[in-house]
């Protein structure tokens, strides 16, 4: 069963319903709105994409089909943004994802905001690390 | 920024960047121009800086005039700061080349168990976390950019700060001792006109660009610099302001810089508790209004701008940011056109809040 885990350069907070994500290796950050951070919060909760909708279809007042359409979407959304990725890993739903009680929230459309105005800070400083061999030697391939 | 043919030669080629640094700090200190000592006052913390000469100290000790101590106990941190222009001594190493395209010159970062390094703008920062001690560098005082002697060292204030749980953002402050208002968004929102407008207006100034907070049950704005930047078309809306200006012959792409405790005694401040997070916009009318703006937003005007220019990122910072939001009400100021009434608007705030 399909399951996604976290770009490891991103970073996360949800707050009043809004979820900001933060790639720290781009300079990207991104918004979710609507079912968005909902969804968010099940696939990063390690559950399997049929755990996802599962969740999501009890936590909305909507047609199960329609939901998950929309959660597949919003996935792939995600997937293309490369803030998640698929794994091969087993799947290990975890419990609190599993056992989501029916909420009946008005569903609305999980949104994907992305904003790119921060890479400027980034392309501008581009940072060099030194290699093994310690200071001050630089490493030959610059790292963001 | 030096040339790299006027850069004098690195006269050490390997090792840690803080054996090289405390190596070429004692040369510098041992030229005859004496060491100026200097106590600070930092997020409550006693800072020891110790320059080799008078040459960095008259370029930056303006930031921190506001913060000078006469404590006379174990610093909880101690730098270390040379320049080569006026020592004659050799440059400590710069890592590589400078990346084509690059105006500002690339950026080098070192981390190795407790000791930490950067490169930027040609200067070089050094932290021993073990050790809380700290050198800084630059070539020449007088070849440094306005946005680096203005808010100096701020790399090593993040790291240093970083251990106490105390996040370096990218914000203004000002308030009360009782209370007071973060001011967040990215360049050109309009924190310098707030912070700066509010300097005669009976509020006291904590920064306009850098300020570090602490995020527990009483959130608390710590002031860093003293220093408050404009550019030169918008200096003209300040005219109390002109006088103060430090850098009144600069390169047209740097911005003027006062310092709120010279151009107005007593107005600069330590720091004082958070009782709101403002997000400014410029609205282009006369009148200045406040009004309620969602936590998110204020994460979103705070977050990617204080996350990105430190380096390394701090993973938790977002978290921090997170739980301030949450804490304290949020606000839009829209900045009206008439400078005066942005403080009013504000302290009009305060008095309710």
């Amino acid at each position: 069963m399909q399951r996604y885990v976290t770009n490891p350069n991103v970073i996360h907070e949800t707050i009043d319903g809004e979820t900001i994500i933060i790639d720290l290796a781009t300079g990207t950050y991104h918004s979710l709105l609507g079912a968005g951070p909902a969804i968010w919060d099940a696939i990063t909760a390690g559950s399997t994409m049929a755990t996802v909708v599962e969740h999501a279809v009890r936590q909305f007042d909507a047609e199960p089909a329609e939901v998950k359409r929309a959660v597949e979407a919003f996935v792939q959304q995600l997937e293309q943004a490369e803030l998640i990725a698929p794994t091969d890993a087993a799947a290990t739903d975890a419990p609190e994802a599993s056992a989501a009680a029916d909420s009946n929230l008005p569903f609305v459309a999980p949104k994907l905001e992305t904003y790119t105005d921060m890479q400027d800070i980034i392309l501008l400083d581009p940072v060099h690390k030194v290699d093994s061999r310690g200071w001050p030697h630089a490493a030959e391939t610059p790292a963001g | 920024m030096l040339p790299a043919s006027r850069r004098p030669a690195p006269s050490v080629a390997s090792g840690s960047p803080d054996e090289a640094a405390a190596t070429l700090f004692a040369e510098a200190s041992s030229q005859g121009n004496g060491v100026v000592e200097r106590s600070y006052e930092i997020a409550g913390r006693t800072v020891l800086m110790r320059f080799a000469g008078s040459a960095m100290f008259d370029r930056i000790s303006g930031s921190f005039a506001h913060l000078e101590s006469a404590r006379l106990d174990e610093p909880d941190l101690r730098v270390n700061i040379w320049d080569t222009a006026s020592t004659g001594t050799v440059a400590p190493p710069i890592l590589g080349v400078e990346l084509d395209g690059d105006p500002t010159g690339p950026i080098y970062y070192y981390e190795e168990g407790d000791v930490q390094a950067l490169s930027r703008w040609n200067t070089l920062s050094v932290f021993d976390g073990h050790a809380n001690e700290a050198w800084f560098w630059a070539p020449d005082p007088a070849t440094m950019p306005s946005w680096d002697w203005a808010s100096p060292m701020r790399s090593i204030l993040h790291w240093w700060l970083g251990r106490h749980g105390i996040l370096q953002v990218h914000g203004g402050a000002v308030g009360l001792p009782e209370g007071g208002v973060l001011v967040v968004g990215r360049g050109g929102s309009g924190k310098s006109t707030t912070t700066l407008a509010s300097l005669v207006s009976g509020l006291r100034y904590a920064g306009d660009d850098y300020v570090a907070i602490e995020t527990g049950p009483s959130p608390y704005v710590h002031s860093l610099y003293s220093s408050g930047k404009l550019d030169t078309h918008h200096l003209e809306r300040f005219p109390t302001l002109r006088g103060a200006v430090v850098n009144p012959v600069r390169p047209e792409v740097e911005k003027a810089v006062i310092y709120a405790q010279r151009a107005l005694v007593g107005v600069s401040i330590h720091g004082f508790p958070i009782r709101a997070v403002l997000v400014p916009r410029v609205a282009g009318v006369p009148d200045t209004r406040i009004v309620a703006t969602t936590a998110t937003a204020a994460l979103a005007a705070i977050a990617p701008s204080t996350i990105f220019q430190l380096h390394p990122p701090q993973r938790d910072a977002l978290a921090q940011m997170g739980t301030l939001v949450r804490q304290v009400p949020c606000y839009s100021i829209e900045l009206g056109t008439t400078l005066e009434q942005i403080p009013h608007a504000i302290a009009e705030l305060l008095e309710e809040a």
